[in-house]
């Protein structure tokens, strides 16, 4: 993904503000998605995800702020006018039609002459492997044929950016994940900025280039999954992808590369100074589970905790112990070998905390 | 024994004599003027036999021209009065059904749907006190405006009824692909909606086809609509071919809301 040159941008949003009456559901909104990117708009329900991309589609007006397609202000142009197109999270696929007259429809409506809609809708077919049900009615299909006609005739008309609007919710896990490896596959191929929005972190974090944080109405943060996870700017974002232990702190110094940062009475911890912290700042300090080792037998270690609970999840086993100042903090490990070292409730256990890969997020 | 489940219409006591009874009531004496049409003698209480005698003479008699002529007239009116009354009842609907809350909404509602519980009598005067005062001669041209008008919440109720069940995102995807707001209507909603419209259709042409009371006030001299026309030969003795043409307009209506009730349902069990 190259830089923020102008050229590149797909989707320029400035400042974007959408009020439904008292609410406030986008509050100064600002974000560049890029061309060819796997875009996310991550967030619980209720974010304003879904409102992004509807002002996106020009089913919502936006309040205040600026909205460009390939520098083009497209804030007061109506949903058929934009070349921008949806896949709606219940597909809304036509269902009088064929799957065929689905697939051509956003090309009929553009004019194009017959010949090219048959053509077109064919070959958007095949991409999705439905070559065979183009004279059924969607009613015919199952979930995940719809889906993937819902694909299809979103990419007919070539739109300079597609919209996904939590098109994998309603499938199975299996084939929830068998279509993210598709998904991406499509965009890849297609050469087609995807804009998707999802409340689930692990799709987000398997499909994005980039993925958009939001919580009520405001963006959180924006960058890579690497970013968002292993360097969480926020309290929020920190705790909504993946698990972390949260725990309050202060920091007790700092230079412009490190802090060090209180974990319990004894004991503190020294981190990366990303955020720039200073000596007194409050906080918590984000410690993810996977990032804590437990000692082995006759090992020392500077921390321990008493075991709380143990639970056995398969690929690992989480371990919730509780520090000498009753705080609890959560720890897993991988079961990679059948000599994994058996831990037991109220047993006392030595820990050892990977320090560079904790966060002080101040706040 | 076998213990009855509780769903059971068996269960309910009083159902099976109440239904017994409401049905002879509301049916014998459609049966017996069925029956009667076919009567070979000209009183309406004894059996003479069978016989077509007073269909023929419903079509081919002495009162057949002036029958027809009243047919011709009811058939005529109740066709444009339910055309009108579902274009209008389908915009309605659509803007009704379509639009995001408004300030009279409810209102606006209550006031399309009201015509339907007041009671007909009051229509017909107040219509007809309407049409002298601002000096409209009664005649054809007056029928056809007030049947226009009582049809349209009968055309609108299936219409609202089938809008409310399909998904407002279909429009929106229409939209999404290119379409004007008329393409989306015509080549998404509309066929979508086509079951209900035209089972608001069969259902205001046969509210017009029996309308009596509304009709009789403002019709004026001169001009007989079916119901009128049968009115006005029962007030001369009732004679059996009264019940050959209650017969047939009996049919008439069955089928009718027969096919309003099967093409109402349509496509919705496939969904």
């Amino acid at each position: 993904m190259t830089g923020s040159d102008q050229a590149n941008v797909a989707v320029a949003a400035n400042s974007l503000f959408k009020n439904y009456g008292s609410v406030e559901a986008l509050k100064d909104v600002s974000l560049s998605i890029n061309d060819n990117e796997f875009f996310t708009l991550l967030g619980p329900s209720g974010c304003g995800k879904t409102t992004l991309l509807r002002i996106i589609a020009g089913f919502e007006a936006i309040t205040a702020g600026t909205l460009f397609l390939h520098g083009k202000n497209i804030a007061d142009l109506p949903a058929n006018k934009r070349p921008v197109n949806t896949v709606f999270q219940n597909y809304s696929l036509f269902p009088h039609m064929t799957v065929a007259d689905n697939v051509g429809f956003g090309l009929e409506m553009q004019g194009k002459d017959k010949q090219h809609i048959k053509q077109r809708a064919g070959e958007m077919l095949e991409l999705v492997q439905l070559g065979e049900y183009a004279d059924r009615k969607p009613s015919q299909l199952s979930g995940g044929q719809q889906q993937r006609v819902a694909l299809a005739r979103a990419l007919a008309p070539q739109p300079e950016v597609l919209l996904l609007d939590e098109p994998l919710s309603a499938l199975d896990l299996k084939l929830r994940k068998a279509m993210r490896i598709e998904l991406k596959q499509i965009q890849e191929n297609a050469g087609i900025t995807f804009i998707f929005v999802t409340h689930d972190q692990e799709e987000a974090l398997t499909m994005s280039d980039r993925i958009a944080v939001m919580s009520q109405g405001e963006l959180q943060q924006l960058g890579t999954a690497t970013d968002i996870y292993q360097e969480p700017k926020n309290k929020f974002v920190a705790d909504f992808i993946g698990e972390s232990n949260l725990i309050a702190s202060t920091v007790l110094g700092a230079d412009n590369n490190s802090i060090q940062c209180k974990l319990t009475d004894n004991v503190s911890i020294t981190t990366p100074n990303t955020l720039g912290a200073a000596p007194g700042d409050q906080g918590e300090l984000c410690i993810r589970p996977e990032r804590i080792r437990l000692s082995n037998s006759g090992e020392s270690a500077s921390l321990e905790g008493v075991v709380d609970s143990v639970m056995y999840l398969g690929t690992d086993t989480q371990v919730v112990l509780k520090l000498d100042d009753k705080q609890s903090i959560s720890v897993r490990t991988q079961n990679a070998d059948n000599n994994r070292a058996v831990v037991e409730v109220g047993q006392r256990v030595g820990l050892h905390i990977d320090e560079s890969s904790c966060r002080f997020l101040a706040g | 024994m076998k213990e009855k489940a509780l769903d059971q219409i068996k269960r309910y006591p009083g159902f099976f004599p109440m239904a017994v009874l409401c049905l002879f009531l509301l049916y014998t004496p459609l049966i017996i003027v069925m029956i009667y049409s076919f009567n070979d003698s000209p009183s309406i209480t004894r059996w003479g036999g069978f016989s077509l005698r007073w269909y023929e003479d419903v079509f081919f008699g002495l009162e057949a021209t002036k029958l027809r002529k009243a047919a011709w007239n009811s058939v005529t009116i109740a066709t444009m009065a339910a055309i009108c009354a579902t274009v209008i009842a389908t915009a309605a609907a659509v803007g009704m059904v379509r639009s995001a809350a408004w300030r009279g909404k409810t209102a606006s509602f209550a006031i399309l749907s009201l015509p339907i519980m007041v009671p007909e009598i009051v229509t017909a005067v107040a219509t007809l006190i309407f049409f002298s005062t601002i000096g409209f001669k009664a005649g054809y041209a007056t029928i056809l405006i007030a049947h226009i008008v009582f049809c349209i919440p009968f055309a609108y109720l299936p219409i609202a009824a089938r809008l409310e069940g399909i998904d407002s995102n279909y429009e929106q995807a229409a939209l999404d692909l290119y379409a004007s707001r008329w393409q989306a209507f015509k080549r998404v909603l509309l066929p979508l909606l086509a079951p209900g419209i035209i089972s608001g259709f069969l259902l205001a042409f046969i509210i017009s086809l029996d309308d009596f009371i509304i009709t009789n006030f403002v019709k004026g001299a001169g001009i007989e609509t079916l119901p009128t026309a049968i009115f006005g030969a029962i007030r001369q003795g009732i004679k059996p071919n009264i019940m050959a043409i209650s017969t047939l307009m009996l049919l008439v209506s069955i089928l009718f809301v027969t096919v309003s009730y099967f093409v109402g349902r349509m496509g919705e069990t496939k969904k």
